[in-house]
């Protein structure tokens, strides 16, 4: 029989073994009836004659080979009964290691999710976008979106791309079918979902000679708004739309998760919206070409088949060469253009928080380990006994090593089960906390890869944290046990060092994992410590997008007056102004602004985020007025508004009331005009990033569509909604207003990723410093258990209370000590690794480390307090019989 | 009733043994214990806390193979009979014991040892 039906067929290997000892029995009894014994008799001497019938059965088990499965199945079987037996530490053990192997499972989802799991398209390595710079401008503009013109020539003249496609954020009206409602998208190169390799579930794609002016009128549908706002109507293909006053046709509806750039992923500069619902042909007109300022278009790529990056890129270089030589020489400027791969479009800025939030989930499962390694150590104080005894009926050393780690793997494989059922709550959780918009494309799930990830981790912790007390059981006189173990004192002095340097160790880790989150923390604290430049509070916005079809030219400045003239009259509004673009959501529109005597192709100029205003609306957002005027309701001849450093730039050194009534030209307007005011900078793009010097222009000269109306409230800001809502609908009931926020939620957002960070790092500190915890009052209580004569024989001996407790706390308190001194030093190199993350504070900041520091002693202080205070409560006399 | 002193059989004949005693005919662990007291006029006497474990062993080191048929009082019972390997090991195991019994038989036979 072979071991596979040994395991298989044990029951009836079982039974057949009882039946050839039980049929030998009886032969003896038979033998001694015969002999004329009575029954009774004859049972006797056949068992004596047997002897024990159970240990002959085992022996013969024995016999059969000791297959190494059976065997650790047996070893399976004896951990399983020895964990029942106390439970306490089983049910300790198993929800310390689930919580670091949930933590782990939960976050590896994300990171496998965001920067491992390959993109949903065809062949998604093949995948780049490209971005382009000015060589000359690069320390202003690190990296521009593409212009038309060099898109049509990289289309043109690239061979080692298979197919180049362009994308530009576009919003529509939808009007004429219930309410009006405002659809974000993306006009694309008819090409893009070829490209992509995604095709519409439904209709078609988009057709080579849609992709010209007049022909457009075709729209693709995303499976969400099909079903949001169509109810999933099985006959939309061919359905015509009202879209900012044209007809379009519906061809296509996308399928349900397709995956699409949005924000700020295909280029920070480009204002695509979160998310995306309908796409139509870009279609470029001639002039869109021939325009020489338009840095405005995103650029999707397929490489040719086999054909790598690094050749793609020199191809490309060589074409911005040609373009380059082409642009007339007092220009000073040349173009250069760049591939990304498209995956680390989508990872971008998450991934080095997000290899940091691995890092330290990492610590806390490393930290767990530790603190179960000390508990195991502990337990072993207990168990020396028995592995004497085992020892001494012929276990070999490699026998209990190999009993103690099975143990230690089947914890480890409970408490990767409930890890497991914990990261999926976790991650449910995480999902729900994560600020919207910063969810992973494409969602995140339990997976092979992930399921593998956490068996992995947990066979690891198992063998990881059960080593050291495995090789510390084994080594040394076991005998030595069997004598000794009488006093309880398994281990003795070796054992207790070796659990004060764990937990040295433990205290190191977990002031790492804290020294990350204080910096993350102080780093927070100065960010939000940022001067904006306005006040947040009580100030709504509402979006506004009218349709350039029935809002040409002037109209938009109209039906802008006309609504703050209303909102203005709503009681409880302090002041109303619109602005073309909120602070902190992005400087998308840029120019360059140049004195009014300067050469106009000079590049070394500086760049200014370009925003209108309509009067109020610095008054609304409290940007103050630093010298001269703010914009007037109408402005008789060309005026602007300069922030502080935009002055400062053009005219450095002076002062600010001289610049009041200097002249100023932009790109793309010659026309000089004439500095009004100075304002305080604002930060236009988030708080970390330095305010970008801005231009402001009055709305009445500069009219457009798209706008954000600004109201500061007296009261709850949020309540005013619907009136502002309702006054802009008096006006056209055709204007939808996509979305109302209050600054404060603007503000909230930008930091969103941040405080999400911020927050789970705390958390996996806190964790860890609660098993810091827990370990320093194991070793501390264990060792006043241990020295509870010689504390009694002290105190016997005049020992007061207080030296007592000083005593202990000064013992419990070294390890600690040595562990975050150790600590704080790796915190240098973690800090150091993180820099990236941290917001004006450096790796060193003594704020955050000292913080660390202090709160890590105190918990220290109090793990080891509350041991001494037992000791110091010990009756001498009682202590000194203690055995 | 009183018994003839007993010895305490080397470490390993057993199996030899039980193999020699196997090799006549299929047979069972107690017609084994008897069959070794009886020839061996009860001198050596099997404990079935060995016999059964060596039986188990040899059986699966391939020297016997097993087969449960109806015993001589009706009852079913493992019979067990020599293999091929098992006749070898037999052998093998026959001629080391002869000359091990030779060798010993050798050395207890100086004279003037002891006295």
């Amino acid at each position: 029989m072979n071991w596979w039906a040994r395991l298989t067929h044990r029951r009836q290997m079982e039974d057949r073994l009882s039946a050839e000892l039980r049929y030998h029995f009886d032969r003896l009894m038979a033998d001694g009836l015969r002999a004329g014994m009575t029954e009774e008799a004859a049972r006797r001497a056949a068992r004596l004659e047997f002897g024990g019938m159970a240990q002959v059965e085992e022996e013969c088990r024995d016999a059969r080979g000791t297959m190494w499965v059976e065997s650790a199945l047996a070893d399976l079987r004896y951990a399983l009964r020895t964990l029942g037996h106390s439970p306490g530490f089983a049910v300790a053990a198993i929800a310390t290691l689930a919580l670091g192997i949930g933590a782990n499972a939960a976050i590896f989802s994300v990171v496998y999710a965001v920067l491992l799991k390959p993109l949903p398209y065809a062949r998604p390595s093949e995948l780049v976008t490209v971005s382009s710079y000015i060589p000359e401008m690069r320390d202003r503009f690190p990296s521009l979106p593409v212009r038309a013109t060099d898109f049509a020539e990289f289309r043109r003249s690239a061979r080692k791309l298979a197919q180049v496609a362009a994308v530009a954020p576009m919003g529509m009206n939808l009007t004429g079918a219930g309410e009006p409602e405002r659809l974000f998208g993306a006009r694309v190169s008819a090409n893009l979902f070829a490209l992509l390799g995604t095709m519409p579930e439904r209709g078609r794609a988009f057709r080579a000679e849609e992709d010209r002016p007049g022909k457009d009128h075709e729209v693709i549908l995303s499976h969400d708004v099909w079903m949001r706002r169509f109810g999933g109507d099985p006959a939309m293909v061919g359905r015509t739309l009202l879209l900012d006053g044209d007809k379009y046709e519906v061809v296509g509806i996308m399928p349900a998760g397709f995956l699409f750039p949005t924000l700020k992923q295909l280029h920070p500069l480009m204002p695509l919206p979160g998310h995306i619902d309908i796409w139509k042909p870009i279609a470029f007109t001639d002039d869109d070409i021939r325009e020489e300022g338009s840095w405005n278009y995103g650029v999707m790529a397929r490489l040719a088949p086999g054909v790598r990056m690094a050749a793609a890129q020199q191809e490309l270089d060589a074409i911005c060469a040609a373009i380059s030589k082409s642009l007339p020489a007092e220009a000073h400027a040349t173009l250069g253009a760049r591939l990304t791969p498209m995956s680390a479009m989508y990872s971008g800025e998450m991934r080095q928080g997000l290899l940091a939030l691995l890092g330290a989930v990492g610590l806390l499962l490393l930290i767990a380990c530790v603190n179960l390694a000390n508990l195991l150590l502990a337990r072993l104080g207990s168990r020396g006994r028995e592995f004497a005894t085992r020892s001494a009926l012929g276990a070999s050393r490699g026998r209990l090593v190999r009993q103690l780690m099975t143990e230690c793997v089947a914890i480890a494989a409970a408490g990767g089960l409930a890890g497991l059922a914990i990261s999926q709550a976790g991650m449910r959780v995480l999902m729900e906390l994560a600020p919207r918009g910063l969810e992973p494309a494409g969602g995140v799930s339990l997976n092979t890869p992930v399921l593998w990830f956490t068996a992995l981790v947990a066979v690891a912790t198992g063998a990881a944290f059960g080593l050291i007390p495995a090789v510390e059981a084994a080594r040394g006189d076991l005998l030595e046990n069997l004598k000794e173990g009488s006093r309880g004192a398994t281990g003795g002095r070796r054992s207790g060092r070796l659990r004060r340097t764990l937990v040295a160790v433990e205290v190191a880790l977990s002031t790492g994992l804290l020294a990350v989150g204080g910096l993350l923390l102080h780093s927070f604290e100065r960010v939000l410590g940022v001067d904006k430049g306005f006040a947040v509070e009580r100030v709504l916005t509402a979006d506004l997008a009218l349709p350039e079809k029935e809002y040409p030219g002037y109209r938009p400045v109209e039906f802008v007056h006309q609504w703050l003239e209303s909102v203005r009259a709503l009681p409880s509004v302090a002041a109303a102004g619109a602005v073309s673009g909120l602070p902190l959501t992005g400087d998308y529109n840029t120019r360059m602004v140049f004195l009014e005597t300067d050469n106009k192709n000079r590049a070394d100029r500086p760049v200014a985020s370009y925003r209108i205003v309509t009067p109020g609306y610095f008054g609304a957002m409290q940007i103050p007025l630093l010298a001269g005027r703010f914009l007037a309701e109408t402005e008789p001849a060309p005026a602007v508004l300069l922030s502080a450093s935009l002055a400062g730039k053009l005219w450095p050194g002076v002062p600010v009331e001289s610049v009041v009534g200097r002249r100023v030209c932009f790109q793309g307007d010659d026309r000089p005009k004439t500095v009004v005011g100075l304002v305080k900078d604002v930060h236009g793009d988030g708080l970390e990033k330095d305010p970008l010097p801005t231009l402001y222009m009055p709305h009445s000269r500069a009219p457009f569509q798209t706008m954000f109306l600004v109201v500061r409230t007296y009261g709850e800001p949020d309540r005013l909604a619907p009136a502002i809502r309702a006054a802009a609908w008096k006006i056209d009931r055709n204007i939808p207003i996509p979305a109302m926020r209050t600054m404060r939620q603007v503000l909230s957002f930008t930091v969103a990723r941040r405080r999400f960070q911020m927050v789970l790092v705390l958390v996996f500190a806190a964790l860890a410093l609660a098993s810091a915890v827990v370990g320093i009052y194991g070793v501390t209580s264990y060792g006043v258990t241990r020295q509870t004569q010689e504390i009694g024989l002290r105190m016997a001996l005049g020992a007061g209370r207080g030296k007592v407790i000083l005593g202990v706390l000064g013992e419990g308190m070294r390890p600690v000590l040595f562990g975050l001194a150790a600590g704080l030093l790796a915190a240098q190199a973690a800090g150091g690794l993180i820099r990236g993350l941290l917001f004006g504070v450096d790796a060193l900041d003594p704020a955050a480390l000292g913080g660390v520091a202090g709160v890590l002693l105190i918990a220290a202080m109090l793990a080891c307090y509350v041991p001494a205070r037992r000791a110091a409560k010990l009756d001498p006399v009682a202590a000194l019989r203690a055995e | 009733m009183t018994n003839p002193p007993k010895s305490d059989l080397p470490q390993g004949t057993l199996d030899m043994l039980i193999l020699r005693v196997a090799s006549l005919e299929p047979i069972h662990g107690y017609a084994i214990a008897q069959r070794i007291q009886q020839i061996s006029r009860d001198v050596v006497r099997v404990q079935q806390g060995s016999l059964y474990p060596a039986l188990h062993r040899l059986e699966n080191r391939g020297y016997l193979s097993a087969e449960w048929k109806e015993s001589e009082t009706g009852r079913a019972a493992k019979f067990y009979r020599l293999t091929e390997a098992g006749r070898a090991q037999l052998d093998a195991e026959t001629a080391n014991w002869a000359r091990l019994a030779e060798a010993v038989g050798l050395i207890l036979a100086i004279e003037g040892g002891a006295q």
